[in-house]
């Protein structure tokens, strides 16, 4: 077998024992199993704890670059978002993450500015209504109409104006139900079998190809 | 003590149909099973909206999205992008697009990185166009889902995309990418199996892989007639889940719970 072959074989075949392993313990009562799902659950564990190092290390690399060229428009945010990560670094790493300096830090800074972009995502998501209700066709006409009379009801308003309530709970309970079941089904079935592709080892469009000799 | 858990009897028998299911249509196209599926808009239009960013100079967006995890229920899903980012990579490579894959927006999305970066130079050494390969097209951000969009809206904004792909499992970041993508006059193609993010990608983009269309779609661009073979299963489960619930309707329209006892079981 090539080096090639061995690229491509060893990860799917992990990937398969794994996926087999985890499968057999969620339905079958062996006894040997549970332990040894719990071992590779803490392997995944520590794998995301090298991820998160590895991360931070690219991040790094990627701001000090932009310092380093002197990117216009950038490279003084590069320099804000290293001291920024430095800083947490320095509180967190002795005291722990848990600790009340950390979280004091934390809720001081990082936690309103993510509250802010947050709140941005609520004018995009308007923006984004505006866009998609315009009456072009018949089938838009009637989303327009389902979606405003479903927006009149989540008001306030909605609950005084006769129709509102009945007519929106039929769209939401009925059409749209439906609609979201035969979605979830059709991911559901989707997920099952792109799950057994990668357990039969069929599915490898996230390793290397299969490239032969070198 | 049953040697298969309480309540699994019926999942267990049909994970084993359709392992064997998969296997079979798989083994069956290999000996000359003609698959054919439909054409999914949103795969025929990366290359068209690769080709335009090239020719306006402009940059080629690809995230896997702000859930992407390796592990747990949105895996599938992760897995899936990575086959179209296989062939994003590839056809930025031919036409010599500039080519940025951005990784954050979710705790674990940092085991991305060594995964994405092996797709991408692959690709382009695939390809033959190893020398336009840097490391720094493919980027992690951040773990934090908001940091991951603030910087994806800054630099859209400072650079207009040619072209945004946002294919993966998507959570909240969606409808703020979607938009801005829509607002850069960028052209946008999306994907997500999750049913909450879908509408908004359905919405705001241009093409969208839909639901299930994502799991296909890496067996549709390997163009393996194998690989194709198994997503007839998921047309098998549809049918099978259309005829259990027209005969369940009937049963329980006549006083008989025949169809929910089996299914529950």
């Amino acid at each position: 077998m090539s080096k090639r072959q061995y690229q491509r074989s060893i990860p799917l075949f992990i990937t398969s024992i794994i996926g087999v392993i985890a499968i057999v313990d969620y339905l079958f009562n062996l006894p040997v199993l549970p332990q040894v799902e719990k071992s590779v659950s803490q392997w995944v564990l520590v794998i995301s704890a090298f991820a998160a190092t590895l991360g931070a290390t690219s991040l790094v690399l990627f701001h000090l670059n932009h310092v380093r060229k002197r990117t216009v428009n950038q490279w003084y945010y590069s320099i804000l978002t290293i001291v920024g990560l430095l800083i947490y670094l320095a509180v967190g790493l002795p005291y722990g993450p848990a600790s009340t300096i950390f979280l004091n830090f934390y809720n001081a800074g990082a936690a309103p500015i993510e509250a802010t972009m947050l709140g941005l995502g609520a004018f995009y998501g308007i923006s984004a209504v505006y866009r998609a209700f315009r009456g072009r066709s018949t089938g838009a006409i009637i989303l327009l109409l389902c979606g405003a009379i479903v927006w009149i009801y989540q008001a306030p308003i909605g609950a005084v104006i006769p129709g509102v309530t009945p007519s929106a709970l039929w769209i939401l309970n009925v059409w749209t139900t439906a609609g979201m079941r035969a979605v979830l089904i059709g991911v559901a079935l989707g997920t099952i079998v792109l799950g057994m592709r990668t357990l039969l080892g069929l599915e490898s469009g996230y390793i290397t190809r299969q490239g032969g000799e070198e | 003590m049953s040697i298969i858990r309480t309540g699994m009897i019926n999942v267990t028998v049909v994970l084993a149909l359709c392992a064997f299911a998969v296997f079979y249509l798989y083994r069956k196209a290999a000996t000359g099973l003609n698959i054919s599926i439909r054409k999914l808009a949103a795969l025929e239009a990366i290359p068209d909206a690769i080709g335009r960013s090239t020719e306006m100079g402009k940059k080629v967006y690809f995230s896997s999205g702000d859930a992407a995890y390796l592990s747990g229920p949105n895996a599938p899903m992760t897995l899936a992008s990575l086959s179209v980012l296989r062939y994003v990579a590839e056809t930025c490579a031919k036409y010599r697009a500039k080519l940025n894959v951005v990784i954050g927006g979710a705790g674990t999305s940092a085991e991305l990185i060594p995964i994405t970066e092996d797709i991408v130079r692959e690709a382009y050494q695939t390809e033959g166009r190893y020398e336009d390969y840097t490391p720094e097209m493919v980027r992690f951000i951040s773990p934090s889902q908001q940091t991951f969009v603030g910087m994806l809206v800054q630099e859209w904004a400072e650079e207009s995309p040619g072209a945004v792909m946002l294919i993966g499992a998507w959570a909240g970041a969606a409808i703020t990418l979607v938009e801005r993508v829509a607002r850069e006059g960028a052209i946008g193609i999306g994907g997500t199996p999750r049913s909450s993010q879908l509408m908004k990608m359905v919405a705001g983009m241009d093409y969208c892989l839909i639901a299930e269309e994502l799991y296909a779609a890496g067996a549709v661009m390997s163009g393996d007639n194998q690989l194709k073979g198994s997503i007839f299963v998921q047309d098998i489960g549809k049918y099978v889940g259309a005829a259990l619930l027209i005969l369940g309707s009937i049963a329980l329209s006549l006083g008989s719970k025949i169809i929910i006892t089996l299914l529950t079981s």
